[in-house]
């Protein structure tokens, strides 16, 4: 054993009052940091479990490609989820005149990937269900329990098939079968329906072997890496000639993954975690120094003695960060332990409080889920 | 033959108004087994020439050769090393670790070269010293005698060729003051340890084989 760090442990010993003040210094300050981080890493969680529930959790989707694409994406092996949506087809739209319905199939377990979770009622349990866009609801449109029967088909013009433009005066409606929904949930507008579209979105479920064998599939993406995303997906769309502008990203969720190029919301977080961890810093320190500074001046006399029996400046330096390291090494994970717990509770009780209004406004019980 | 010489060293502490001149050019030099008392009113300089010639402050200008080798040209840890193997250095207020008994405060300077303690000088210099019974008391557990020659102890357990003591009396009863001085003369003679001592006890100045006088930060 090093006689200089023998001394400082012997002297930590002697003056145990001002060593434990110290210790809960760090810990206070420890407990502090992690906890603005905690509550800052929960509250990014909680907005992108937000985003996710109203959007869908995609990070990318390359429209208007075939299912070709499957294999593709598997092949390039870059993506956790690769999730088929397939073109059923559009509908005539008995309650509105400029307006059609267009509806896509996803697979059950992807549904919620794609568009997120019902504002109202629920998504589709069955292939007889069928959730519609907010864009599609009026006073005389059916509603949440009501059947909806939809010719399905294709909007034909010269031998063109028109999708999401106006309704022309010589186009035809060509009808490939005739289906009955009950409307089970409303959602937000899916990514496949915009504000200049003529259509109102709905979407099925399907089985894989319908989206295998449908013309036109849309592919949902979620990197392996979120970061690679936009390469990934622009790299995929290539190998199989589908055009860049065929690529919407998931910009919201990618926000508060930190991955979005305009990621403002991450720099304010991060700038605001970082003043209060500076602000919480010079405060333990101002802290610990208090309880610090008779021992800094004992020290001071200390370090004297040792330089006057031969003590380098090397060795001195090693025992002060000595002192440190042992003080550090009980109180900063005891700080950590302390806020992750500390806040931890206060999310609890915090998040029951709030649940039931969340739950009262928007029927997503589960959006809260990530605070317990 | 000369083990300590002195040019033209100055010391100069502060700046502006508050600019103290503690040592003003002063030059001698000192003798290998000289035993030399440094007498002079307080704030002459004693301390901080002694201090110099330890190699614990460094000087304004002007060199300290001691062995012909010129020790502030030396780096701070070279300085140091050095201090612990040739210099020992004794204070009025013992300096002792409090947290060490009196055997590892005594082994201090060899256990900081990361080297074990040679038992048998330790053994020899405890008993020389009258600390036998007291080898794993604390400090604070001593008389201020037992102190000193704790400190005393430490200073020579690295045969150091040279021993410098502040005022190795100051705070001592006469009875215990002789004890020091005579363990320290002991020393003197038997290891052929050269000797400074700053002193204000005119008695003790006499005994010295030469008296070196300080005032106002010369040598007078
Ligand atoms: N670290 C320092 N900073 C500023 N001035 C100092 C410092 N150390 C000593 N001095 C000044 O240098 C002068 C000489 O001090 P020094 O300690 O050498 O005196 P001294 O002769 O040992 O006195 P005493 O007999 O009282 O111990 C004094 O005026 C003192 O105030
Ligand atoms: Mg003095």
């Amino acid at each position: 054993m090093n006689i200089l760090n023998d001394i400082t442990k012997k002297y930590l010993k002697l003056n145990r009052k001002r060593t434990i003040v110290s210790i809960i210094g760090i810990v206070l300050s420890g407990a502090m940091i992690s906890a603005v981080t905690t509550l800052a890493v929960s509250f990014q969680g909680f907005m992108l479990d937000v985003e996710e529930s109203n959007n869908g959790s995609y990070e990318s989707i390359i429209e208007n490609s075939t299912p070709e694409i499957i294999e593709q994406a598997e092949e390039q092996n870059n993506f956790k989820d690769i999730i088929p949506v397939s073109h059923i087809g559009m509908a005539e739209n008995d309650f509105s005149d400029e307006n059609f319905i267009r509806i896509m199939g996803v697979e059950k377990e992807n549904i919620d990937k794609v568009a997120g979770m019902a504002l109202e009622g629920r998504m589709p349990e069955n292939e007889n269900e069928i959730v519609v866009s907010t864009s599609f609801f009026n006073e005389e449109t059916p509603y949440i329990g009501d059947k909806i029967t939809l010719k399905i088909g294709k909007r034909l013009s010269d031998g063109y098939e028109l999708i999401g433009s106006p309704k022309e005066e010589n186009e035809e409606f060509e009808v490939e079968e005739t289906r009955t929904f009950t409307i089970c949930g409303i959602i937000n507008r899916p990514y496949f329906e915009t504000y200049y579209d003529y259509y109102n979105a709905a979407i099925i479920l399907v089985d894989r072997s319908e989206i295998l064998n449908s013309e036109k599939i849309d592919l949902a993406l979620i990197d392996k890496n979120s970061k690679n995303i936009y390469e990934d997906s622009e790299r995929l769309a290539e190998s199989v000639n589908v055009s860049e502008e065929d690529i919407q990203y998931n910009n919201s969720v990618l926000m508060y993954k930190g991955v979005s190029l305009n990621s403002g919301f991450n720099a304010m977080l991060y700038s605001v975690c970082g003043i209060l961890i500076v602000v919480i810093m010079i405060g333990s320190i101002l802290v610990i120094y208090n309880g610090f500074a008779i021992s800094v001046s004992e020290r001071k006399k200390q370090i004297g003695m040792l330089i006057s029996i031969g003590a380098t400046k090397k060795q001195i330096k090693k025992s002060v960060l000595f002192e440190g390291v042992i003080l550090g090494v009980i109180g900063i994970p005891l700080g950590i332990l302390c806020g992750v717990l500390g806040i931890g509770i206060t999310l609890k009780i915090v998040s029951s409080l709030i649940a039931p209004l969340l739950t009262f406004t928007r029927k997503r019980r589960n959006r809260i889920s990530y605070f317990i | 033959m000369e083990i300590v010489k002195v040019e033209n060293l100055t010391k100069i502490y502060g700046k502006g108004e508050t600019k103290v001149v503690a040592l003003d050019n002063v030059s001698f030099s000192i003798n290998k087994g000289e035993f030399v008392a440094i007498i002079g009113p307080s704030g002459s300089g004693k301390s901080t020439m002694l201090h110099l010639l330890g190699g614990v402050d460094r000087p304004t200008s002007g060199k300290v050769y001691i062995n012909g080798t010129d020790i502030y040209s030396l780096s701070n840890d070279n300085l140091a090393i050095f201090r612990r193997k040739q210099i020992g250095l004794i204070y009025q207020f013992y300096n002792l670790i409090p947290v060490l008994n009196i055997e590892e405060n005594i082994s201090l300077p060899v256990l900081l070269d990361g080297k074990q303690v040679d038992k048998n000088k330790l053994n020899e210099i405890i008993t020389t010293l009258g600390l036998k019974e007291r080898v794993n008391h604390l400090p604070n557990q001593l008389s201020g005698g037992q102190q000193q020659r704790v400190s005393i102890g430490r200073s020579l357990i690295n045969n150091p060729a040279i021993m410098l003591a502040d005022e190795p009396t100051g705070n001592l009863d006469s009875k215990n003051s002789r004890e020091i001085i005579d363990l320290l003369k002991y020393s003197n003679r038997k290891y052929e340890q050269t000797l400074i001592m700053i002193t204000h006890d005119p008695e003790i100045a006499k005994e010295a084989d030469r008296i070196i006088k300080i005032e106002d930060g010369k040598i007078s």
